[in-house]
This record gives C-alpha cells, structure tokens and sequence, in this order.
C-alpha cells in the first residue's frame, strides 16, 4: 500500500440519473433497521487484490479486480468495508454492497463478451455522499433500454433481467453511465449516507497527569469542520510544556481525512517540527514515515480506537506510525 | 454454497432444501439446478431453509423466480393469482421460504417478492403451512 497526494474525486457527472419520481410499490425501507445478520465483513482479508491504492483528501480508495463472477465477493467485502470505513452506517454498507454486486455481474456477464476482465473500483466521501465508481472496457449499452421491472406483474410473466439496474436505481441516491470505447466507461454510483447526528461535534476533555504529558478525550466525529480546533488544542498544550500526548477515541465515531491530518500536525508539533499548514497537511501526511527513521521515539498515542477508526488510520497507512492503546495508563507508560 | 436435502411430513410431504452460504451469481445457478432436480424427481413441495444464507443478489431471486414458475400447478389461473397478489390474498402454495435474514428479507422486499412467495419463521409452522 502506499500513499499518494491524490486528485480531488467528487466531480459531478452531468449524466446522473435520479431516481427521485419512480413509481415504487416496494420500496425499501432505507431508515434505521436494525441488521441482526450482518455480514461477516470484519477482518477478513481479500485473498488477491490487483493492487490497492490509496489517496487522501479526500481520502480515496481504489482496487483493481481481474477476472470474473468469484471476483464479486471480493468486490462486495471491499465495498462494504470502505463504505463503513468512510463513515456509512450498516444499512449504508449493505446498499453499496449489494448495489456494486449487481452492477459488477451485470459487467461480467453483459460487457465483458469472454466473462473475463479487469474492475477498478474507486471510492470516496464527498460531504455527506459516498461515490462509488466502476471503471472496465467492455461493451456498452443503453440503460434506458432496460426495461423496469413490474412489481405488480403476476410471478410467472415478469422478465427475468433488469432486475439488478432496478435495485441499484433503489439502493443509490444517483447512478450514471458512461461509455468510451477509447477510455472504457464509467459507472458512478452515489449514496446519500445515514450520517450519525453527531457528524461535526467534537467535544474535547483534557486531563493533565504530569506536566509533560496531556490526555486529551476526544467524543464525537473529527472531520473537516473541527480538525483545526484539535491541532489548536495541542499547540496551546505544547506551548504549556507539553510534548506527551495520548488522544483517549473510544468515543470518536467517526474519522475524516482531515482528523487525519490533525494526527499528522500533532506528531511534528511533539517532535519540535513546525506544523504542517492544515490547509495542505494531507499532501505532507506521507512524510510522517520518511522523518522517522532518525527518532523512533513516539510521543503520540491513541487510546482505544473504534473498529472503524481503526480501519481509517490502518488503510492510511498511519496505524504503524501512531501506536494505540487499551488504556490510557499504557499509553501514558509507554510515551514516557 | 453448501446444499442438502431433508424430508419433512405435515399434511402432505414436503422437500427441505437447505442453502448455506450467499447465492449471487456466482452460485444460483447451483442452487437453481438442485431445486429443479428435486422436482424433476417427484417433489411438489419445497421449502427453501435460508437460515443459513446471509446475503442473496437478484440473481437468487431469478433463481427463486424460476424455481415458482416449475412449481406452479398448470391448473392456476393467472388472473385469479394476479388478483390474490394484488389483494394480499394470494401465498405461494408449493413454494415456500423459511427463515430469510434481515438482508435477504429486504432484497425479496425490494423486488416485491415477498407479496407472494410464503415466508415463516419455523420450520414447524413452514411445514404445516403446506
């Protein structure tokens, strides 16, 4: 894996579809149900993975599958983890799974004439939105001409394909087609996530256990709206003196790139190194592990990570750099 | 995927087919060809068991669709059924679910096929339902 100053994803695709004004007899209900039989999509590692990229602001993830319809449970478990990872909720995951499942068979079995062939898959978060987007050469179509199922039709008459447009057009907020025999087509997929209601509050406690050393309990989401007021908390630390500091995030919902890039300023600011401009910290984010190899003495820890945040700082590459703790007494032994 | 097969007695015989693992389309065709085996062979009752199925595409359901249409008695009147569904009134009498998950219920709901395929939560209650 490796890190790279990406290009802003999130541009708008002039083509969308909406989905908004079909008639919708079984509309799913998309709120808050409960999901007692989630999939098992913790832990699981993707045997093969072409390769993996990952780029930040916004924090971006692309993967490459080859081959053909095995693929589609690899494609669906790095579906569903991102989707989580970047701030969906269990019934976000599912949609995007089941969604990209549908429009990856479809590509499998329509596009590529052999059945086989290369998917790269790119996701991110735009605001409150997750884009997914499908990347192949393959052989175009016209979705118009697909026909929407009649939900209403007796059982033994209903046509047996268009069924998996249908249900992406159901699950996504906005799904676009593009094709280019030249530059392959592009499917853009966007789903409008159940973002928790604390997105965007961040509380901030401080505990002061020696005058060298700060614990800075942190609840709520850190995102681009409050990163700023976390590095200003630890430059007014380090201005008292302090060059230990633990971030307690056992009650941190939920990491952006830009918590990310909090991290990243707090790091240099404990080893004596002048902050990275917030405005451009992500594009310096990889030079935490280029400047390390001179002290590997740490002087930031997290306490208690959620799986998710977890996730986030694992697929950034940073979870190696920045250690974490079961409690905040190990942290403050091992900085000392 | 894994599949087996059980007998069950209610009023009449009734065929379990136990599905464990997803059905995309990757595996329906599996799945698909089981069932249409099992009633090649004589039965008239199925009872798809999904307790063990986390995670079911549309092409499971195309699977389920087909499965329905061998079924189906040749004696049914389509508008007397499209009628039924449409009222509410009308269960699948020879093919029946048991047991789908949260995932799977709202992929049958979502392509409106819950409002006819038979869906129970036992396999006692799916077995006398026959």
């Amino acid at each position: 894996m490796h890190l790279r100053a990406g290009d802003g994803g999130g541009r708008d695709n002039p083509a969308a579809m909406d989905r908004g004004g079909r008639e919708n007899p079984a509309a799913i209900d998309r709120g808050g149900r409960e999901n007692p039989a989630a999939m098992d999509r913790g832990g699981r590692e993707n045997p093969a993975p072409t390769h993996i990229v990952v780029s930040l602001s916004p924090l971006r993830l692309e993967r490459a599958f080859d081959g053909s319809l095995e693929q589609l449970s690899n494609i669906r478990d790095f579906v569903g983890q991102t989707a989580h990872s970047l701030g969906g909720s269990e019934d976000d995951a599912f949609a995007c799974e089941l969604a990209c499942d549908e429009a990856a068979a479809n590509v499998y079995n329509h596009a590529f004439e052999n059945k086989h062939g290369r998917i790269v898959m790119r996701i991110w978060r735009a605001e409150n939105r997750l884009v997914m987007q499908m990347h192949y050469q393959g052989k175009a179509f016209d979705p118009d001409k697909i026909p929407e199922p009649d939900l209403r039709a007796p059982i033994q008459e209903r046509p047996t394909g268009g069924l998996g447009l249908y249900f992406m057009r159901q699950l996504m907020d906005d799904v676009a087609f593009e094709f280019d025999d030249v530059r392959g087509n592009t499917l853009t997929m966007r789903r409008i996530l159940n973002i928790p209601e604390r997105y965007g509050v961040m509380e901030l406690s401080i505990e002061r256990p020696a005058d060298d050393a700060a614990v800075i309990h942190i609840q709520g989401s850190v995102d681009g709206s409050n990163f700023k007021q976390l590095i200003a908390q630890a430059e007014t630390l380090h201005g008292e003196g302090v060059n230990r500091i633990v971030l307690e995030i056992s009650g941190c919902e939920y990491m952006s790139s830009s918590g990310l890039v909090a991290l990243n300023a707090i790091t240099k600011l404990l080893r004596g190194e002048r902050a990275p401009d917030a405005e451009d910290g992500w594009a310096v984010l990889k030079t935490l592990d280029d400047a390390r190899g001179a002290s590997d003495k740490v002087q930031l820890a997290l306490v208690n990570p959620t799986p998710r945040v977890d996730r986030v700082l694992d697929l950034a590459g940073l979870k190696n750099l920045i250690p974490s703790y079961p409690d905040t007494a190990s942290a403050l032994a091992a900085l000392a | 995927m894994e599949l087996s097969v059980s007998q069950a007695q209610g009023r009449v015989p009734v065929t379990v087919l136990h599905v464990k693992g997803n059905i995309d389309s990757t595996s329906y065709q599996e799945f698909q060809t089981q069932a249409e085996t099992l009633i090649a062979d004589g039965a008239h009752e199925l009872l798809v068991d999904l307790r063990e199925v986390p995670y079911m595409s549309s092409a499971g359901l195309r699977a389920l669709n087909q499965i329905y249409n061998k079924l189906r008695a040749s004696t049914e009147d389509t508008n007397t059924v499209t009628k039924g569904v449409t009222a509410g009134t009308y269960k699948s009498p020879h093919l029946k679910l048991l047991s789908p998950s949260a995932r799977v219920l709202e992929t049958l709901k979502m392509s409106g096929f819950d409002m006819f395929l038979d869906i129970h939560s036992t396999l006692d209650a799916a077995v006398a339902s026959f």
